[in-house]
């Protein structure tokens, strides 16, 4: 039927976003789990647990698929393209890193030295926080599409990029303090275990570090 | 059967055919806006559009009517036997009815502007050669394509980043709605009453100038942005200071606004597109009568039919396309679709008073487009522009050559 009008329209794809936040939520969650069994020494709770983050993680990339299919080259957006992109795989890797740890756990059987165990523990804390506040930026989004990207949804927008990057500095500083109690450690551990340290506290870190990235895309949505 | 009777009546039923496509395909676009956001119900949208599609036609309609029926072509340079005009003009009715026929079989946004005047051009070349096409008037037309979308999404632009800065986004949105409403109910009044009283009433007798007929539709804007305060008070009484009660209830005021956009877009459609059917079947009758090179106003049992054909439309086929519209754009908020119709209604109108035959349709595509650039729509679809810039370069061809070919049979006929 001849309806231009109708075909002009094309459903926003944005809210797909938000779905697949939920997903890498849900992951990223999991991974403070892994850390408490690690704690307590539970091996093959470790390897379980990373088998099942895994899974989640395939399914937040479905989402995460699907969400991209959503955004032919054709379709005109009140934002750059390019930036929901970016944006979407800044949210992938938030998946990716917390798969990681739990791949990281399971390739060396690691054991926590008890002066580490409680800001390990707050260290997930801080980075899952991250997560959560930029989960937080992404609920805006319906608002600010309503609101044509400017008024008080883009300053609460603003705002709460703020905080985001605020609590992943908070999670910067935690990771410091880890790895100051690990080379502590140092002298009481295997090279190996002190290298796969390492890597994990960069992995959880790196979940921050792109929950902050999520942050600075929405800075550019509000901008442009 | 006298050759005469026959003309008029194959006329009569290509240009019914004609203005039932315009009521079903055009006006259900030009309505589908309001239908969307809900503004407007299906029932409602019908009986809008038939009230204000015949107001237009009947008040603003006369210039584009005239263009279409003596502007494009010399009539002088065809000889001097009406039968030819007669028959020529029926073949452009027929030749733009069957290209819209195909065009809406294969879902191409082409429009009904752009089939007509095709065919008349091409009839015009056929019968008095090139030199009796008016073609400063051809270049006017053509440029008025282009405009008309880029001006009717000049307007939507600035008119929902208008609405964005001073109303939505402000701290209370109804409160800013209470001072600005009656300030955007002037100009649809305002714009409405001049292209009414400017050159519109001259079958009541009523040629006002420029000067006076400015003066009066200023009065009729103030006129009905005062009766509007009271009602905007009474929309925007506060309940709470909920900041998504106020922006809910906003959108609702704009509902309100919206119904007189949604007449404002049903007027400009009917004072443009109605000629469409009733130029070249006004010419046939006119040549019919025997009234070939004389100034004669469009006989009403022409409107009549137009008016007729078009109703018959939205009846029986434009409220399907409606609903099918009503479904697929609630996207478009009364905000966004208040900005787009005033937009597109202005920009049609202004047109319209210009004789310059435009495509509602996509003029209305223009503002909508307008309007995202001002990041008000979520997802716009460019592939449909891109079919609308092609169905400029193949509707007018395609129906030139169309009517052609019919007017080289149909002269057969000629004695």
């Amino acid at each position: 039927m001849r309806i231009p009008l109708a075909n002009l329209l094309a459903r926003n794809p944005l809210p797909k976003v938000g779905d697949l936040m939920v997903e890498v939520m849900r992951t990223s969650d999991r991974v403070q789990d892994l850390i408490e069994l690690l704690a307590k020494g539970d091996q093959a709770g470790v390897e379980r647990l990373a088998k099942e983050i895994s899974a989640m993680e395939g399914k937040a990339d479905d989402a995460k698929n699907a969400a991209r299919s959503k955004m032919p080259v054709r379709l005109m957006m009140p934002v750059d393209r390019r930036d929901v992109l970016k944006l979407i795989s800044e949210m992938d890797a938030i998946a990716d890193c917390a798969e990681d740890v739990g791949v990281l756990l399971t390739i060396r059987p690691l054991t926590v030295p008890d002066e580490m165990k409680p800001v390990l523990q707050l260290f997930v804390q801080s980075a899952l926080d991250t997560v959560h506040e930029a989960a937080k930026l992404i609920d805006l989004i319906d608002d600010l599409v309503e609101s044509g990207f400017s008024g008080p949804p883009a300053e609460r927008v603003l705002e709460q990029s703020a905080i985001l990057g605020r609590a992943e500095h908070e999670a910067d500083k935690i990771q410091d303090q880890c790895a100051k109690v690990l080379f502590k450690e140092e002298d009481n551990m295997p090279p190996a275990a002190v290298f796969m340290w390492t890597k994990v506290l960069n992995k959880i870190g790196d979940m921050a570090n792109h929950a902050e990235n999520v942050g600075d895309q929405f800075r550019l949505f509000v901008a442009g | 059967m006298e050759l005469t009777t026959i003309v008029l009546a194959v006329a009569a039923i290509a240009g019914l055919y004609m203005a039932w496509n315009i009521g079903a395909n055009d006006v259900a676009n030009a309505m589908g806006t309001s239908v969307g956001s809900g503004a407007l119900t299906l029932r409602g949208a019908i009986i809008v559009a038939a009230i204000f599609e015949f107001g237009g036609a009947m008040l603003a309609g006369g210039t584009v009517t005239k263009t279409i029926r003596r502007g494009i072509v010399d009539m002088d340079a065809l000889g001097g036997d009406p039968m030819v005009i007669a028959i020529g003009m029926t073949c452009c009715l027929i030749a733009a009815a069957l290209w819209l026929n195909i065009a809406t079989y294969a879902g191409w946004p082409v429009s009904t502007t752009h089939s007509i005047v095709g065919a008349v051009m091409g009839f015009g070349l056929i019968a008095g050669g090139f030199e009796a096409v008016n073609w400063s008037m051809m270049v006017k037309i053509a440029a008025s394509w282009i405009i008309s979308p880029l001006l009717g999404g000049f307007l939507g632009y600035f008119g929902f980043v208008f609405i964005k800065n001073r109303i939505l986004n402000v701290h209370r949105p109804l409160l800013a709605l209470r001072g600005w409403g009656p300030i955007m109910v002037f100009p649809i009044f305002a714009i409405l009453a001049l292209s009414v009283l400017f050159k519109g009433l001259k079958p009541l007798k009523l040629d006002l100038g420029l000067g006076s007929s400015l003066g009066i539709a200023v009065a009729v804007g103030l006129l009905a942005s005062i009766l509007s305060v009271p009602l905007l008070r009474r929309a925007t009484r506060l309940a709470s200071e909920d900041k998504d009660e106020h922006s809910y209830r906003a959108e609702r005021v704009f509902l309100v606004l919206q119904v007189m956009t949604a007449c404002f877009v049903a007027f400009a459609h009917g004072s443009n597109d109605v000629a469409n059917a009733v130029g070249p079947m006004a010419a046939v009758f006119g040549a019919t009568s025997g009234q070939l090179g004389a100034e004669v106003a469009v006989p009403y049992r022409v409107l009549l039919i137009g008016a007729l054909g078009i109703v018959v439309g939205l009846a029986t086929y434009g409220y399907k396309i409606m609903a099918t519209i009503g479904k697929k754009i609630t996207e478009l908020t009364p905000s966004r679709g208040f900005a787009a119709e005033f937009g597109a209604a202005t920009t049609i109108v202004m047109a319209s008073k210009l004789g310059l035959p435009v495509s509602t349709t996509h003029t209305l595509v223009g503002a909508v487009i307008g309007v995202g650039f001002a990041r008000g729509i979520g997802a716009i679809n460019a592939r449909v522009v891109s079919g609308i810039i092609a169905s400029w370069f193949i509707t007018v061809p395609f129906t030139a050559i169309l009517a052609a070919g019919l007017f080289l049979i149909g002269r057969l006929w000629l004695p």
